[in-house]
């Protein structure tokens, strides 16, 4: 179970420590996109990386469509990659749609789960009547427009090319060779799974606390989205950061770094009574709400 | 060299690491009608539309921070009034003298290009369709010709070894059982060919001696080339020959070879099989014959479906199938194929060639000849009338007491009254609910009771299926006789 489940999602475990981080990559992308944050914890955390299948180094002999057509099949993964290496108290660290993805693995093996850190999450991309997620149904079909001609023959997206970058001598020929390529209708799939998915029905249920990181003007989950999240996630803690964009980890490594590291540390010390701050704080960078 | 930035024929961009716009070119503005004040300063993907966006965001941002370059990324953008125009972008990143990191971009319009685009995708979505539907359609056509093959294989099966009749009739009856089973073997290549193409085999691997899977090809295809005077020799030379793969997949491969070598080989010629180790571990089988040979123009072509060289179909029959689906099943298996020719008339050779594996200490036990079970009391459930009657006959003329139902609530009604069961033996398709959830019904009443499974498929999620509802084994239609009296023998041993 153990070797077969690590191999179907390339499972990469490093670093040093009584608990457990496991790091879950957003749509698009693999778990190379963890590469600036996860030095900064290796030293006291067991670090555990994986690809969902479909994506990255999996095994993607392993995909069946019907299972990977909702979230509910990544968080089958999450869960399996759980179970296979036996992990509990887990600190789930997702980006974008992962963060659902850890939100319906949470709510499935809730104490396989000691913390939920989200970047960018957002539980419906799709605005729904006073819901405003950011999207309308036809801009998630401009998406699919997008990725298809992207994937129609442009190589990059596709099979393995081999850049050179001088300027980035650090990232190994290997990553760069494999990273985002992708089978296109398998990330087809996945981006209707994400975009089109509603999980606001899932929040109330979580047990776990959670931080939600919420970067400033990130077009794919606004602001308003964050704080529809904290306000339905229970024990959750909204931070909004400096880091603009949609991928602070990659982007901002250094602040994204520093606001988990305040987060667990704080969660590591006995909690002060939680006290319900004014929401109008959100609206300035950097200050955090607790629910 | 602000007027080659302004004046360049494409427009550019540059944007700071975190994504926003700090220096536009005329040619750009010109093309999209925004104002340089008005995009300056501001996020780059102001400039996208939003699904537009959701890609920058996932796909094109991180592969440029990674990477550091990108190249012809299709981009819709945004002109001021709102209309999107397409795009090509490549962009590269560089580090600025004070430490931060830069994205240089160029866009070229490609209206038309587009336009071709679009109707390249239709098309291709429309190819897409019509060969999903074609692929549909032999799966559905396979099942329905093997559905009614099973009476007439059982029928004539029971009368070839009924010796109350005389010789001549049993003799006859022969005749159509083999030709049942032969179409039944075109149709398997047809479910074959179809699974193949949508990705649907998963090999059962195990580590194996070719050597002895090969003694098997030769008992199978000997009696072909005996009735066609055609001297047949098996030199197992290779003394490294195991391997890792599905045992009844690899059969299949060497079975198409040699029958293939035969039936292309004149009466009176040769077909020499040798297994050697040429390369350094590697383990390769070659088939060659002296037969009419292959055309250099079609060599390329002969792995391909439906292909058959330039030799007529009316005069060898088949589907063409075989050299198709033996290529996939060894590339499945990580190995090549080859096939080679000096010409038409004279002869051809195929070479596979696969990765060895250490041999295992002991090889695995010849699997067992059947026993057969003594008298049994057995639950058949088939809802194909005459599937059922010929089933329910052999199994009595076996010794076995016999239970038949049509439907899945007939046999749950049996299985309250009828007091002993041994096993039960069901169709997967039944008229009013499905042969897995009966299984899993009657395991609730009695837990220990084997099933075997019947149905017209043989994908390997049926068989998956079929394990997880309760039942022990799957025969796939039409189903010989042996196979059912082995499997019966194994289960009930067993239990």
């Amino acid at each position: 179970m153990r070797d077969s489940i690590s191999a179907r999602n390339n499972v990469q475990i490093c670093g040093q420590g009584a608990r457990t981080m496991l790091f879950a990559h957003g749509f698009g992308c693999d778990q190379n996109m963890w590469r600036y944050i996860t030095p900064a914890f290796e030293k006291d955390y067991r670090i555990v990386l994986f690809d969902y299948v479909g994506c990255g180094k999996s095994d993607v002999n392993a995909y069946h469509a019907s299972r990977y057509g909702s979230l509910e099949g990544y968080a089958r993964d999450v869960l399996d990659v759980c179970e296979a290496l036996d992990l509990t108290d887990v600190i789930f660290v997702g980006h974008s749609v992962s963060s659902m993805i850890g939100v319906l693995a949470a709510n499935q093996q809730p104490q396989r789960f000691s913390h939920l850190i989200m970047l960018g999450p957002s539980p419906c991309y799709v605005n729904d009547g006073d819901y405003i997620g950011g999207f309308e149904r036809e801009d998630i079909m401009g998406l699919l427009d997008t990725m298809e001609r992207n994937f129609l023959g442009w190589a990059q997206f596709l099979a393995p090319v081999a850049m050179k970058n001088s300027e980035r001598p650090e990232l190994a020929q290997e990553l760069e060779e494999s990273f985002c390529s992708t089978d296109p209708d398998i990330m087809r799939r996945f981006a209707e799974a994400t975009f089109l998915a509603d999980n606001r029905a899932d929040l109330p249920k979580v047990r776990v606390p959670s931080l939600i990181l919420q970067c400033t003007e990130d077009t794919i989950a606004p602001l308003c989205v964050g704080v529809y999240l904290q306000q339905h996630l229970p024990g959750s803690t909204l931070r909004v950061m400096n880091a603009t964009g949609h991928c602070p980890h990659m982007s901002h490594p250094i602040e994204t770094v520093q606001l988990m590291k305040e987060y667990l540390l704080a969660a590591a010390t006995p909690a002060p009574p939680r006290v319900q701050q004014d929401l109008a704080a959100v609206t300035t960078a950097a200050s955090t709400v607790s629910a | 060299m602000n007027d080659l930035w302004d004046h360049m024929p494409c427009g550019m961009v540059s944007f700071a690491g975190d994504g926003v716009i700090l220096r536009v070119n005329d040619t750009l503005l010109a093309m999209t009608g925004h104002e340089r004040a008005a995009i300056t300063g501001q996020p780059f993907h102001v400039l996208l539309s939003k699904g537009g966006r959701i890609f920058y965001h996932t796909h094109l941002f991180p592969l440029l921070q990674m990477r550091g370059e990108v190249e012809e990324i299709y981009l819709s953008i945004l002109t001021q009034s709102g209309a999107e125009i397409p795009m090509l972008m490549n962009a590269r990143s560089r580090v600025t003298d004070s430490g931060a990191t830069m994205h240089d971009a160029i866009f070229v319009r490609v209206r038309q290009r587009a336009q071709f685009e679009t109707a390249l995708l239709n098309e291709r979505k429309k190819a897409q369709q019509a060969n999903k539907a074609k692929d549909d359609f032999l799966a559905t056509l396979s099942h329905e010709l093997r559905t009614p093959l099973n009476p007439m294989l059982m029928l004539s099966t029971e009368m070839e070894l009924d010796l109350t009749l005389p010789l001549a009739v049993r003799q006859q009856a022969g005749v159509i059982r083999s030709n049942a089973e032969l179409e039944a073997r075109l149709i398997d290549d047809l479910l074959d060919h179809t699974r193949i193409t949508r990705g649907k085999i998963h090999l059962v691997e195990s580590i194996l001696n070719l050597h002895e899977l090969l003694t098997l090809t030769e008992d199978i295809t000997r009696i072909d080339s005996r009735t066609k005077r055609i001297e047949l020799h098996f030199l197992k030379e290779a003394t490294e020959h195991h391997m890792q793969g599905d045992s009844a997949r690899l059969q299949q491969v060497f079975w198409n070879l040699v029958k293939n070598a035969i039936k292309f080989t004149p009466e009176e010629g040769a077909v020499h099989v040798r297994t050697h180790n040429s390369v350094e571990g590697k383990v390769s089988i070659t088939v060659t014959d002296t037969g009419m040979g292959i055309h250099a123009d079609t060599l390329p072509h002969i792995f391909e479906a439906f292909e058959q060289g330039s030799i007529s179909k009316q005069q060898f029959g088949g589907l063409g199938l075989g050299l198709a689906i033996t290529k996939s099943i060894v590339e499945l298996h990580q190995g090549s194929i080859r096939a080679e020719s000096p010409g038409l008339g004279q002869g051809a050779s195929f070479t596979v060639e696969f990765n060895i594996c250490p041999r295992p200490f002991q090889d695995a036990a010849p699997v067992q000849a059947a026993h057969d079970s003594g008298s049994l009391s057995l639950l058949l459930v088939e809802d194909h009338e005459s599937t059922r009657e010929v089933l329910a006959r052999i199994l009595r003329r076996c010794g076995h007491e016999v239970h038949a139902a049509a439907t899945g609530a007939e046999a749950l009604l049996l299985a309250q009254t009828v007091e002993h069961l041994d096993a039960v033996i069901s169709d997967i398709g039944l008229p009013d609910q499905s042969g897995l959830d009966l299984m899993r019904e009657l395991k609730v009443r009695r837990p220990s009771l084997p099933g075997i499974a019947l149905s017209g498929y043989g994908m390997e999620q049926d068989l998956k299926d079929a394990r997880s509802a309760g039942f022990s084994g799957h025969l796939v239609k039409p189903v010989s006789l042996d196979q059912l009296r082995s499997l019966l023998a194994q289960l009930t041993a067993a239990s």
